[in-house]
């Protein structure tokens, strides 16, 4: 200990000298050497004694004062329009009253005697912390399919009234080792009948050694920035269009476990690695199932066959590296790279690749207002890669649907379909100003298309989960508190397939309980 | 004296990291608790802040550094009282540190000893505002406390490096005793002013205007948290100019368009504060950030009173 001591202060004295401090550095030094020595600290210790005893002195004065002040007060009512504030005044000073004589002799014990509140007392360790989180939207849409617009299953999917999202979460620290969350999630579908589930439901440790975090359970998968937002956090009414084209209506989440690493480099860094179930409706792009429920199931054209899990290599795996740097105390970048790889259901061996990546710049002025100004840019890039295989269900080659054979493109038709290897890519980017407190408005820009047309297109027509689109919109969103929102947006609507639409939407956003988790 | 500490503070952190961590990493949540735990720790501990002096200490952006910053972190200082509720929690998660999470050795509530002002007695909800269960979390502000903070600061910096238990309890005799002196300064500077109303705009002064006998009788905010209505900005004028408040404080973060009509049509003085360590250029103590506030208030009223026609 003393060798490093010791060895700490030539090296620091040599590095002081150097910046022309070695006086200074010295000075301090031998100071901090004398202090130790006992009579110095019995000086100090008489001397401080007796200031204390001046200040005690001085403050058992100063009560005496206040309580003759607060008995004239309090013999002397108020009329009219001022009792209201002649109460205000008397608990301000009936607090200062039974502050001082508290705080006057603090420091006169040397003993650390515990607090006179008791702060602990009403909090209940081991409590659970329960929100409800609401969304719902109301709007118009130039065209009465909103559905075929809207993809994302906490999207409004039509015209009129639509609940996005009710999640009940409870959350809390299950013991020393876990922190648990569970969400029960309602929304509306196109038809306007709810449709409640299980949205998360994860347990996290809290104390693994060597920067590790471990979890298990339901949840969404670390892929990106929007697929682990909530919808109550979201920044638009709905979900970027690339999202729920390359991920589904639910996003990527399933059963599963993922253990991140917090690496030790001089900025934020972190590694995560998800291992999923591959099947179900949280896994849209690969074993998983189609945007509705009474639609035959096709996905790339062709039928979702039913695929077992044969090797642990048809897990759904996704790696993710995330890196931020604070470029001044105002401004943030987040740069992440994420890729999820998984077999798929539109072959028997067929596998499916989404490549991500994700850029965030954030500005919040130094001195802010209730969080307010702030601008944050951001955009996210997903890139897929299908394989798909042969297939008809033209069983017997007769040309013709016998009535042994599947009706699966639901027109009564025979189809045969090649092998092959299916691209789509898309993005979005959006600008977040949050100008005023409580007022925050915001433009997103969006675009998918599939990478060249695939042989099945050019053979039965274009794939409407394929075509290219664009879309804009503006928004402006006021937050009479932190609690609730008000949102209107505006969306421009380009669809190859179906044309040019117009939407308009108002939502209300609320929260009862719990703070929300203001993740970065 | 003060860049050198730092100077030197800054090698001995940079030093310790190379020959395996002899100083204690410290990160604080508001700027005030750092500042205090740097008196007592000297430069046997490197202080780092995560809300900054110029910010609302009630949102502060948590940024994936922080996570970084605190998962290195050998002490946390947090204010524990509801104040950083909206940032910190997720981000403690984020951090993977068991040392510093509540109730761990490394991590000290910093309300802990202090009498609170305003807890509520009765029923609360969100309908009236961010009303904080545990009572006003802004209680750095009372120069008392800061003895209180320091002396739990020291505890705790002995029980982690208990080798230079020595150095903490001189460091915090020192600085007792200098609390003490600029106490009887700043209550020399203010005593005269005794009694006098005033209007802030959140409720951030309540413990420093119990220290030095100012009555707060309003504020901007119709609740805490929700930004000021006409209506309400209507009615405090009148109660402002039939009680005669001379004085609306408010903090350096605050915007002003709004204070200084209502200085304006009420013929009060505006004075615009920091209320953290660092909240303005060469505020790196904390003594230095009360008298910052004590002074500019003082010449306010100074200024403002008939019988002194000295002008600053």
């Amino acid at each position: 200990m003393r060798k490093v001591l010791d060895t700490l202060k030539l090296v620091g004295l040599a590095a002081a000298s150097a910046t022309g401090l070695a006086f200074n550095m010295e000075v301090q030094e031998t100071n901090s050497n004398t202090q130790k020595t006992i009579s110095e600290l019995r000086l100090e210790l008489n001397r401080l004694e007796a200031e204390l005893e001046h200040t005690v002195r001085q403050y058992h004065e100063r009560i005496e004062l206040l309580k003759s002040k607060l008995k004239d007060m309090e013999s002397a009512p108020g009329s009219g329009s001022t009792v209201s504030v002649q109460t205000n005044a008397t608990t301000a000073t009936a607090g200062m009253v039974s502050t001082v004589p508290g705080l006057g002799s603090e420091p006169l014990q040397p003993s650390a005697s515990e607090p006179s509140t008791p702060l602990w007392a009403n909090l209940g360790l081991g409590s659970i912390g329960i929100s409800v989180n609401a969304v719902a939207a109301a709007g118009w849409s130039t065209t009465s399919e909103v559905a075929e617009l809207e993809r994302g299953c906490h999207d409004p999917h039509r015209r009129g009234f639509n609940i996005q999202n009710v999640d009940l979460t409870l959350e809390g620290n299950v013991d020393p080792y876990f922190h648990g969350l569970a969400s029960i999630s309602a929304h509306s579908d196109e038809h306007g009948e709810l449709d409640l589930g299980l949205e998360e439901a994860y347990a996290e440790t809290q104390a693994l050694p060597g920067r590790f975090q471990a979890r298990a359970g339901l949840f969404m998968t670390e892929f990106g920035k929007f697929n682990t937002t909530h919808p109550e956090s979201w920044d638009f009414v709905d979900a970027p269009i690339v999202m729920t084209r390359l991920f589904g209506p639910h996003g990527l989440a399933n059963p599963g476990a993922r253990v991140s690493w917090l690496a030790p480099t001089p900025f934020y860094s972190e590694l995560f690695f998800t291992i999923q179930d591959s099947s179900g409706e949280g896994a849209f792009s690969f074993r998983g199932e189609g945007h509705h429920h009474d639609e035959p199931a096709l996905f790339l054209g062709r039928p979702r066959l039913a695929r077992r899990l044969r090797s642990p290599a048809d897990l759904l795996i996704t790696p993710r590296y995330a890196a931020a740097f604070d470029l001044t105390d105002t401004h943030m970048i987040m740069l992440g790279v994420s890729a999820a790889l998984g077999p798929n259901n539109a072959g028997t061996d067929t596998r499916t690749e989404i490549y991500g990546l994700d850029f965030t710049w954030r500005w919040k002025s130094r001195a802010h207002h209730g969080g307010f100004p702030f601008l944050m840019f951001r955009s996210e890039a997903l890139w897929r890669r299908a394989g798909a295989d042969a297939y008809s269900n033209d069983f017997n080659s007769n040309g013709t649907l016998d009535p042994d054979e599947p009706d699966v493109f639901g027109d009564g038709t025979v189809r045969t379909l090649p092998a092959e290897s299916v691209e789509d890519w898309g993005l979005y980017a959006q600008l977040v100003w949050g100008f005023k407190k409580g007022w925050v408005a915001a433009i997103r820009g969006d675009y998918v298309t599939g990478a060249g047309t695939t042989e099945y297109e050019c053979l039965y027509g274009p794939d409407p989960d394929r075509t290219r689109r664009w879309r804009l919109s503006p928004a402006l969103s006021w937050y009479p508190s932190e609690f609730s929102r008000i949102r209107l947006q505006y969306n421009l609507d380009e669809h190859r397939a179906l044309g040019t639409e117009h939407s308009v939407w108002l939502q209300l956003q609320f929260t009862i309980g719990e703070h929300g988790v203001h993740k970065f | 004296m003060k860049p050198a500490n730092f100077v030197i503070g800054l090698i001995l952190a940079a030093h310790s990291m190379v020959l395996g961590g002899d100083t204690l990493t410290v990160v604080s949540s508001i700027p005030d608790f750092g500042a205090i735990a740097r008196e007592i720790g000297g430069t046997r501990i490197a202080v780092h802040a995560l809300c900054r002096g110029t910010e609302d200490p009630h949102f502060v952006d948590p940024r994936p550094s922080f996570a970084r910053l605190l998962n290195t972190a050998d002490l946390l200082l947090e204010g524990g009282v509801g104040l950083e509720d909206g940032w910190l929690p997720a981000l403690l998660r984020d951090a993977r540190n068991p040392k510093i999470l509540r109730g761990a050795p490394g991590n000290l509530v910093m309300a802990t000893g202090i009498e609170m002002l305003e807890v509520p007695t009765g029923w609360i909800d969100r309908s009236l505002g961010d009303v904080h269960p545990f009572g006003n979390p802004h209680f750095w502000l009372g120069p008392k406390n800061a003895a209180i903070m320091a002396r739990h600061i020291t505890d705790k910096l002995c029980a982690l490096d208990p080798d230079h238990a020595d150095y903490y309890r001189s460091n915090l005799v020192r600085f007792e005793a200098e609390l003490t002196r600029e106490l009887a300064e700043w209550h020399a500077c203010l005593d005269p002013w005794r009694g006098t109303r005033v209007v802030t705009y959140h409720k951030s002064f309540e413990y420093f205007a119990a220290e030095f006998g100012f009555q707060i009788t309003g504020t901007l905010e119709p609740k805490p948290g929700i930004e000021p209505t006409p209506g309400h900005v209507k009615q405090l004028v009148q109660q402002m100019q039939h009680e005669n408040v001379r004085l609306i404080l408010i903090e350096n973060f605050r915007p002003r368009k709004l204070p200084a009509s209502v200085a304006r049509s009420t013929g009060a003085k505006l004075v615009v504060v920091p209320v953290m360590v660092g909240g303005e250029p060469g505020i790196d103590r904390y003594t230095e950030l009360i008298d910052t506030i004590v002074t500019r208030i003082a010449n306010a009223l100074s200024t403002n009173a008939p019988a002194q026609s000295e002008q600053k």
